[in-house]
């Protein structure tokens, strides 16, 4: 198969797949009324509610943040490289939640409820936010790019102590909707959110395209890469901002998805048999949004109104996937 | 020959300093400096052969001529301008180096890798030109691993894959190479093979500077000889070398 005929495949199954993700769930929408819809015809409350309001948005966050993930996954394996390096790696997503627990439980603790939609994100992303600016100065500091993989894997764990903390002096009921928080959700994301992800993402990616050849030579090792000229300070920022944006803005508008920033990568390196940025990055934003409205339709199998855990999902699907690569024939080292 | 080879040796008419290395220092820690006061120049269409001892400062004073060291003291001067005058694109396309922990093992094709040398040459988008990929062909038929180019460099063997590093190097078009012990792994046809490869880059117009623990064959090939002891660079002709009972006993031993 040749690379475009890769990526018109994927365009097109993203398509039918979030075809099929709007139209499908405890309440069936006809296709026809759908068209009807696209067209531009009035249509019922109730079809607005269920489909415009509620299953496009979550829809569109799947493809959006599927992508996103896979990008900053991509680019934080790249930067390390290390086959096992995911958008969470520095501790980005721990500052997104610790955000969101002093905004949850700590307020709880002085006595006042704050947990509406838009304050949690809002407390996410300062919290990534902090993170991010503590990694770029890091990142201007460092002479070697491992220890900025164990600083951010420090800063990351020093911020889940310090969640821990604060659960331990939280009430039952706050406890309880900051656990629901960490178990991610692809719903309630308002367009004005999905606005700010869409451009963020296709900044990121065209930015990240323009930099290919920086990339795949920082794949080799930084000592190559300069002397082919490569500013690798350049590139080490640019990947620390694009994940840091990235990985902060899906944990505050979905909470933290697992696995996918790990694994799409690599399932995009096999299906090229190419390390190539120029062509994995593509490839890797189609993939990523697949899989998670794959998940995402999966999710709400169960019909009675509920959906499962969106993170739960990604993880029981994703988990077989690394298993049957490790086991497979494949090596990952090698193919990276 | 290619046309564009030729073209590099035509445009050079005469010999002219192209690597000046001014006193300088390198330190790893404060107390102990790994190369004192070194001064050492190097011309075009020069092949100089690097030797000492494990330890000795090789790897160190190639690092810092690619500046991929920072010196204590001194200065270097490429190409008549200071090396941090240099805008390190342009710069990597009058310099290429070949690192001795160059460890290559993934997917990425030989014929792709080789297009690493052409990444100086070429702005973001513009893929390969015709020229890139006549340098790639060049540098693959040049090294004699036309047969490698789809293979990837997982499957190469250590020989082969040393000999794909050079062609990179080639590729790159530089006029000067630098090679950190191209022949370490490699048995003796292989070796024999790579000096004759680092031999014919004078025809193309080249300069070469490498490290070897082969002494005989390093020094059959060379100009001149650069030998590290102790901090120190000592420079001399290979004839001189032999000549020099010293010279002799640090290398090869009493």
């Amino acid at each position: 198969m040749t690379r475009w005929s890769v990526i018109i495949l994927l365009s097109i199954s993203v398509l039918i797949l979030a075809v099929i993700d709007v139209l499908s769930g405890s309440v069936s929408i006809p296709f026809a009324d759908f068209k009807l819809w696209l067209t531009g015809a009035e249509t019922s409350d109730v079809f607005n509610f269920i489909v415009v309001q509620s299953r496009i948005p979550k829809a569109l966050t799947a493809i959006l943040c599927g992508a996103a993930l896979s990008l900053a996954g991509l680019l934080m394996q790249t930067l390390f490289r290390n086959p096992l390096a995911g958008p969470y790696l520095l501790g980005i997503s721990s500052g997104a939640g610790l955000g969101v627990a002093f905004l949850v439980m700590g307020a709880g603790i002085i006595g006042v409820v704050v947990a509406t939609g838009s304050a949690i994100n809002v407390s996410a992303i300062l919290g990534a936010l902090v993170m991010m600016l503590i990694l770029l100065v890091v990142s201007f500091k460092i002479k070697d790019v491992m220890t900025l993989l164990i600083f951010g894997v420090m800063m990351g764990s020093i911020a889940t102590a310090i969640i821990g903390l604060i659960q331990f002096f939280t009430s039952d009921f706050q406890l309880k909707s900051f656990i629901i928080w960490t178990l991610g959700s692809l719903s309630a994301v308002s367009y004005g959110e999905l606005l700010i992800l869409f451009i963020s993402l296709i900044l990121s990616a065209a930015y990240a395209m323009y930099n290919y050849k920086g990339l795949n030579a920082v794949l080799i090792s930084e000592d190559f890469a300069k002397m082919l000229g490569i500013k690798i300070l350049h590139v080490r920022l640019s990947i620390v901002l694009i994940t840091g944006v990235l990985a902060g803005l899906t944990t505050a508008f979905c909470g933290p998805i697992g696995f996918v920033g790990i694994i799409i990568p690599h399932l995009s390196r096999l299906l090229l048999k190419s390390n190539d940025h120029l062509v994995l990055i593509p490839i890797c934003l189609l993939l990523g949004a697949n899989i998670l409205l794959l998940s995402d339709l999966i999710s709400h199998i169960p019909t009675n109104g509920t959906s499962l855990p969106i993170n739960s999902i990604t993880s029981i699907i994703g988990i077989p996937i690394i298993l049957w690569i490790l086991f497979g024939k494949k090596n990952l080292s090698q193919s990276f | 020959m290619d046309p564009i080879w030729k073209e590099k040796s035509k445009s050079i008419v005469l010999s002219s300093t192209i690597l000046h290395i001014d006193t300088i220092s390198v330190a790893y820690s404060k107390r102990f400096n790994i190369l004192s006061q070194v001064s050492l120049s190097l011309e075009s269409n020069q092949i100089i052969a690097l030797i000492g001892e494990n330890g000795s400062g090789k790897s160190t004073l190639l690092k810092s001529i690619c500046g991929l060291i920072n010196i204590a003291q001194g200065e270097i001067h490429l190409f008549g301008k200071e090396f941090k005058q240099w805008n390190k694109s342009s710069l990597a396309q009058k310099i290429a180096y070949v690192s001795s922990s160059e460890n290559v093992r993934s997917i990425i094709t030989v014929e792709r890798f080789v297009g690493f040398g052409r990444y100086p040459h070429t702005s973001w988008m513009v893929n390969q030109t015709k020229e890139d990929l006549d340098c790639i062909q060049g540098a693959l038929s040049s090294c004699k691993i036309e047969y490698l180019r789809e293979k990837t460099m997982a499957q190469l063997s250590d020989g082969e894959r040393q000999k794909v590093y050079l062609a990179r190097a080639i590729a790159q078009n530089a006029d000067l190479i630098i090679l950190d012990e191209p022949t370490t792994h490699l048995d003796v046809k292989s070796s024999n093979s790579m000096f004759q490869l680092i031999q014919s880059q004078k025809e193309s117009g080249r300069a070469v500077l490498f490290s070897s623990h082969q002494i005989e064959k390093a020094l059959s090939i060379a100009d001149k000889v650069w030998v590290v002891d102790c901090g120190s660079v000592i420079e001399t002709t290979p004839d001189e070398f032999y000549k020099d009972e010293h010279l002799k006993k640090l290398i090869f031993g009493e």
